[in-house]
C-alpha cells in the first residue's frame, strides 16, 4: 500500500479556499513543507500541469500530480472541500469535493504511477468519498482513507 | 627491472630501429597524402621509400636495406598466404579455364613483346646477337610477372568485389609461377647462349623443383596448420601458430631455393578449401596483423630502387620494356579472355589491372645479376647489372602507374566499394545520415488516448515530446509505458507530460555514427535523441532520433544491398556469357 506509506496524517486537511487556485495553493503548502521543495517551484509545476489538462476526473475527485527533480520522496496532500469547488473544470463539470495532490521524485516513475492508480482506485468508491467528506475531523478522514476505520 | 645503458646500444641496432620507424611513420604519412589525392596508398609507401632511399636523400644506408632481405621474404610470405586465402576451389571450377587462358595470354604477351623489342634494341646497340638474345629473354621473362602485393593492396583498400576482382586476384597470384617458369627456362637458355654449364634439361628440372616443391611444402604446411588450429580456440594463440608456420615455410622455401610466394599461397589455398569456416577467422586475424609489414615492405621497395648512375641508352630499354610490357599484358589478356568468352568486364578491364611490377621482378633481376654478372654488354656495363638497372627503373615507373590503373579498372567495372564490411559502413556514416529525421513526436498535453493512438500507427519504440518550436522536453518509450498500461483507471488522468522521462545523452547530427553507437552500447541505451542548440540558446532543438535496433537494421539492409549488387554484377556477367554461348550454339545472331 503506497498510499499508507506516503500519506501523513497531518497532510489531510479541510480546505479554507473556495476556488481551484486557492485549494491548489493550500495543498502545495502542505507538500512543500513535507518535501522541503520551494513552494513557488512546486506551484508553478502544478499550474503548468493543470494548464495541459484538468486533473478533475469527475465524481467530485481531483488528483493534481507532478514529478519534480527536487523531490526526494513522494508526498501527498488531501484537501477536503465539503462545499465543492465549482471552477475546477472537472470532466463531468461537477464541483470537486476531494483534492489529492501527489508530488513524486522525477526518477521514481513506477512509484508515482502506482500511487496515482491507488488513489484513484480507493476514491472511486462513493461510500468512502462520502465518509471522507462528512468526517468530523481530518484525522477521521485520514483513517478512512488508509482503511483504519 | 634491468635497463640498458645508452652507450651499450650499437649504432647498427639503432639505425635498424630508425629505419623501421621511418618506414612505418613516413609510409603512413605518404599513404595519407596520396589517398587525399585519390592515388592508392601503396604509391605513397613507395614514394616515401624513394625519398629516403638510394634515389632520394639516401637517409638509409643501402647496407641497412640489404639487411632486410629476410624481412622481405616474410612480407612476401604473408602476402602469398593471404592471397591463397582468397582462392576458393569454387572460383577455379567456375572460372578456371578463363583465368588460365588470360594468365597465359598476358604472361606470354609481355614475355614475347618485351623480349623481342629489348633484344632488337640491344642487337642494334652492341651488334652482339648472343648478348642481345640473352638480355631479351631475361627481360621478357621478368616482364611477365605482376606484383600481387600492390595489386591486392589496391583491391583491399577500395573494398573491391566482383568477377573482375576475383579474376585479378587469381591471375596475379598465379602469374608469379608463370614468371618463375619463364625466368628459369629463360636464364638457362641465356646461360647456354653465353656458354654456361647448365643444360636445358637441368634447367627444367630446377624449375620443376622450384614450383612443385613449393606447392608440396605449402600443401603439407597447410594440412599441419589446419590440424593444429583445430585444437586452438584463442585468436592470439592461433595467430602466433599461423605466423610461426608461415615463417617455417618461408625459411624452407629459401633454403631449398623454391618460390616463397607459391609455397605460402598453397598453404593458404589448402587451408581455405579444407576448413573454410575455421580458417576464415584465421585469415582475418593475419590480415589485421599485416599492415605494418606491408608498409615496411613497400617503403623498402622504394628505398632499394637506385637509378641515379644509369647510362643514357638504358632509358631506351626502359621505355621499350614499359611500353611493350603494357601492350603485351593488355593484348594478351584481351585475347585470352575473348577466346574463352570470359565476362565482358574481364575482357575490357583485366589488362589494366595487371601492370604493377614489384618484389618478384626485382628479386628475379637480382638473381639474374648473379647468374649473368660475368658478361659485358658495352662500356663496362655487365649484362647482370643492365638487367638490375632496367628492372629497377621500370619497376619505379610501373609501380607508380600500376596501382592507379588497378583502381581505374575496378571503378570502371563497378566493383569498387562492393566488399564493404559492417565496420566500414559504420565508419562511413554520420548520425545525420542514418537518423530518422522526422520521427513521430508527442506534445506534453497529449492525452493517454492520443499517445496510444500514435503508438499503434507507428513502429517506433521511442517518442520525443516537444513544444511548438520543436524544443525537446522529454521522451516517452514503449518500455517506459509498460507500468502505465495496466492502470486503466488512469487513462483519463494522464498526459504525455506525466509520462515523459528526461532524455539521456543526446547526439549532434554531425557526430560519427560509430561514436553514437558506442555511446548507446556503453550506456545500455536503446535510442539517442539527435539535437542542436535551440535558437534562444536555452534548450535543445530536436533534429531526429537514432534508435539502436533501427540503425542495426539499416546497416544490415545496406550491407545486403551492396553484397547483392556485387553478386548481381557477377551473375549478370555469367548470364551474358551463357546467352552468348547459347546464341552461338543455336546459330542465332546477337542483338545489335
Amino acid at each position: 500500500m503506497e498510499l499508507k506509506q506516503y500519506l501523513k496524517e497531518e497532510s489531510v486537511f479541510v480546505a479554507e479556499g473556495t476556488t481551484k487556485q486557492q485549494v491548489l495553493e493550500e495543498s502545495a503548502d502542505v507538500c512543500a513543507a513535507a518535501t522541503h521543495i520551494d513552494r513557488k517551484t512546486l506551484l508553478e509545476a502544478i499550474n503548468h500541469r493543470e494548464s495541459l489538462m484538468s486533473t478533475g476526473i469527475g465524481q467530485g475527485l481531483a488528483v493534481p500530480h507532478v514529478r519534480l527533480a527536487e523531490a526526494k520522496r513522494p508526498a501527498l496532500a488531501v484537501a477536503i472541500c465539503p462545499d465543492g469547488i465549482a471552477d475546477y473544470a472537472a470532466i463531468d463539470n461537477k464541483p470537486i469535493t476531494i483534492v489529492v495532490l501527489i508530488v513524486a521524485p522525477r526518477g521514481r516513475h513506477e512509484t508515482y504511477i502506482r500511487l496515482l492508480a491507488e488513489v484513484v482506485e480507493v476514491l472511486k468508491q462513493p461510500e468512502l468519498r462520502e465518509k471522507i467528506i462528512t468526517a468530523d475531523t481530518p484525522t477521521r478522514a485520514y483513517q478512512n482513507l488508509i482503511g483504519e476505520n | 627491472m634491468a635497463t640498458i645503458p645508452l652507450g651499450v646500444i650499437e649504432t647498427g641496432h639503432l639505425s635498424i630501429l630508425l629505419l623501421l620507424g621511418f618506414a612505418l611513420f613516413g609510409g603512413s604519412m605518404g599513404a595519407r597524402l596520396f589517398q587525399k589525392m585519390r592515388i592508392p596508398q601503396v604509391v605513397g609507401y613507395i614514394a616515401i621509400g624513394l625519398l629516403i632511399g638510394e634515389s632520394g636523400f639516401k637517409l638509409i644506408a643501402s647496407a641497412d636495406v640489404e639487411n632486410f632481405r629476410q624481412f622481405n621474404y616474410f612480407a612476401l610470405g604473408i602476402i602469398g598466404f593471404l592471397v591463397g586465402g582468397e582462392l576458393k576451389g569454387a572460383i577455379f571450377k567456375k572460372y578456371g579455364k578463363q583465368f588460365m587462358a588470360i594468365l597465359l595470354g598476358e604472361g606470354l604477351g609481355a614475355f614475347l613483346l618485351v623480349g623481342i623489342s629489348t633484344g632488337l634494341f640491344l642487337y642494334f646497340l652492341i651488334d652482339n646477337p648472343t648478348i642481345a638474345l640473352a638480355g631479351g629473354i631475361v627481360f621478357g621473362a621478368i616482364a611477365s610477372a605482376t606484383d600481387p602485393a600492390s595489386t591486392i593492396d589496391v583491391l583491399w583498400e577500395y573494398r573491391s568485389k566482383g568477377v573482375l576482382t576475383t579474376g585479378l586476384v587469381a591471375i596475379v597470384a598465379l602469374d608469379d609461377a608463370l614468371a618463375m617458369t619463364l625466368y628459369g627456362l629463360g636464364t638457362a637458355a641465356a646461360g647456354m647462349l653465353m656458354g654456361g654449364s647448365d643444360s636445358f634439361a637441368v634447367a627444367i628440372g630446377k624449375v620443376c623443383i622450384e614450383l612443385f616443391g613449393a606447392i608440396g611444402v605449402g600443401a603439407a604446411a597447410g594440412l599441419i596448420l589446419n590440424f593444429i588450429i583445430r585444437h586452438l580456440h584463442q585468436p592470439d594463440k592461433t595467430l602466433t601458430v599461423a605466423i610461426g608456420s608461415i615463417l617455417i615455410v618461408i625459411a624452407a622455401s629459401v633454403i631449398w631455393e623454391m618460390d616463397v610466394i607459391l609455397a605460402t599461397m598453397t598453404m593458404g589455398v589448402v587451408l581455405i578449401n579444407i576448413a573454410p569456416r575455421r580458417s576464415k577467422d584465421l585469415f582475418k586475424i593475419v590480415r589485421s596483423f599485416s599492415p605494418p609489414i606491408y608498409v615496411i615492405f613497400f617503403v623498402l621497395v622504394g628505398a632499394r630502387l637506385g637509378i641515379g648512375s644509369m647510362p643514357g641508352w638504358m632509358w631506351g630499354i626502359v621505355g621499350l620494356y614499359v611500353f611493350f610490357r603494357t601492350l603485351g599484358k593488355m593484348v594478351g589478356t584481351y585475347v585470352g579472355a575473348k577466346i574463352t568468352k570470359a565476362p565482358a568486364v574481364i575482357q575490357k578491364y583485366a589488362g589494366m589491372g595487371l601492370f604493377a611490377q614489384g618484389g618478384v621482378a626485382v628479386g628475379l633481376s637480382i638473381m639474374a645479376g648473379q647468374h649473368l654478372g660475368d658478361y659485358e654488354v658495352t662500356g663496362g656495363m655487365m649484362l647482370g647489372d643492365m638487367i638490375i638497372f632496367g628492372v629497377t627503373a621500370t619497376t619505379l615507373i610501373v609501380q607508380i602507374l600500376g596501382p592507379p590503373m588497378v583502381k581505374l579498372a575496378i571503378r570502371l567495372a563497378g566493383e569498387s566499394g562492393m566488399n564493404i564490411t559492417r565496420e566500414d559502413l559504420l565508419k562511413s556514416y554520420s548520425v545525420a545520415d542514418i537518423m530518422v529525421a522526422d520521427p513521430a513526436t508527442l506534445s506534453e498535453g497529449d492525452s493517454f488516448h492520443k499517445i496510444m493512438q500514435t503508438l499503434s500507427t507507428t513502429d517506433a519504440m521511442t517518442y520525443p515530446v516537444v513544444d511548438e518550436n520543436k524544443t525537446l522536453l522529454g521522451i516517452i518509450t514503449v518500455e517506459g509505458l509498460k507500468t502505465s498500461l495496466g492502470q486503466q483507471s488512469l487513462s483519463q488522468l494522464l498526459v504525455a507530460y506525466d509520462l515523459m522521462q528526461s532524455p539521456p545523452d543526446t547526439a549532434s547530427p554531425d557526430m560519427p555514427l560509430e561514436t553514437a553507437m558506442t555511446l548507446m552500447r556503453e550506456q545500455n541505451l536503446e535510442y539517442l535523441t539527435v539535437t542542436s542548440p535551440s535558437q534562444d540558446g536555452d534548450g535543445k532543438q530536436l533534429e531526429g532520433l537514432l534508435e539502436y535496433r533501427r540503425v542495426e537494421r539499416k546497416l544490415d539492409h545496406e550491407l545486403l544491398r551492396r553484397q547483392e549488387a556485387a553478386s548481381d554484377c557477377e551473375q549478370s556477367m555469367l548470364l551474358k556469357a551463357a546467352i552468348q554461348k547459347h546464341r552461338k550454339n543455336t546459330g542465332l545472331t546477337s542483338e545489335k
